[in-house]
């Protein structure tokens, strides 16, 4: 089988969590983190109405969700940009936050995280591969 | 009541995919007992240290 190159699979996993895992035939482990880091993530994502993307609203909070690359494609087309009030208009009129804000924020930088985590999993299974499981009980079902 | 649904599924999350990345190839427990494990120590040791905290702060009330 022809491997991919590092910094491919490396860019796969940050865009898509999971799909790294997937393309190095690791099924259990890239379905599961497929299904329940894109799930945080988009849940998150939902809840808080985008805002959890943005660096407007959230400058130092992004990093950690942008462990996601869909973060990052967020934050390029900034949807909750646009909800931003500037000057008196912030002082004066009140701006509606969405009760589940701050879990939907929670949510994505959890995601973030996770994935930063994932990634690296990827990287070491490709520098040292004796670490991966060798018998299928052990691994789950993988392999 | 909500936020502690949302803590313990959030956990759960968690424990899979850490248990799922982290294992390393000498383990003999499958991936589901250790989750279950981590899941359990993490939660129930942060539930613990909540009531501390709360019987305490209601103690110097």
């Amino acid at each position: 089988m022809n491997r991919q190159p590092l910094l491919f699979l490396i860019i796969q996993s940050w865009l898509i969590p999971g799909l790294g895992h997937l393309r190095e035939r690791r099924k259990s482990t890239g379905l599961s983190i497929l299904i329940i880091v894109n799930s945080v993530w988009l849940a998150g994502m939902l809840l808080s109405e985008f805002e959890a993307g943005s660096r407007l609203f959230h400058p130092y909070l992004f990093w950690a969700g942008a462990g996601c690359g869909g973060t990052a494609v967020v934050s390029f087309i900034d949807p909750a940009a646009e909800h931003a009030l500037y000057g008196l208009q912030s002082i004066r009129e009140y701006q509606d936050v969405p009760r589940w804000n701050d879990t939907g924020v929670l949510l994505v930088c959890v995601a973030g995280l996770l994935n930063i985590l994932c990634l690296l999993d990827v990287i070491d299974a490709r520098i040292n591969p004796a670490r991966r499981p060798k018998s299928p009980q052990t691994e789950g079902v993988e392999q | 009541m909500i936020e502690l649904l949302v803590f313990l599924v959030l956990t759960a999350l968690i424990a899979v995919v850490h248990v799922s990345v982290t294992r390393i190839g000498e383990r003999k427990h499958p991936v589901k007992q250790e989750a279950l494990r981590y899941f359990l120590s993490v939660a129930g040791g942060i539930l613990v240290l909540g009531l501390i905290i709360q019987g305490l702060s209601m103690a110097f009330q």
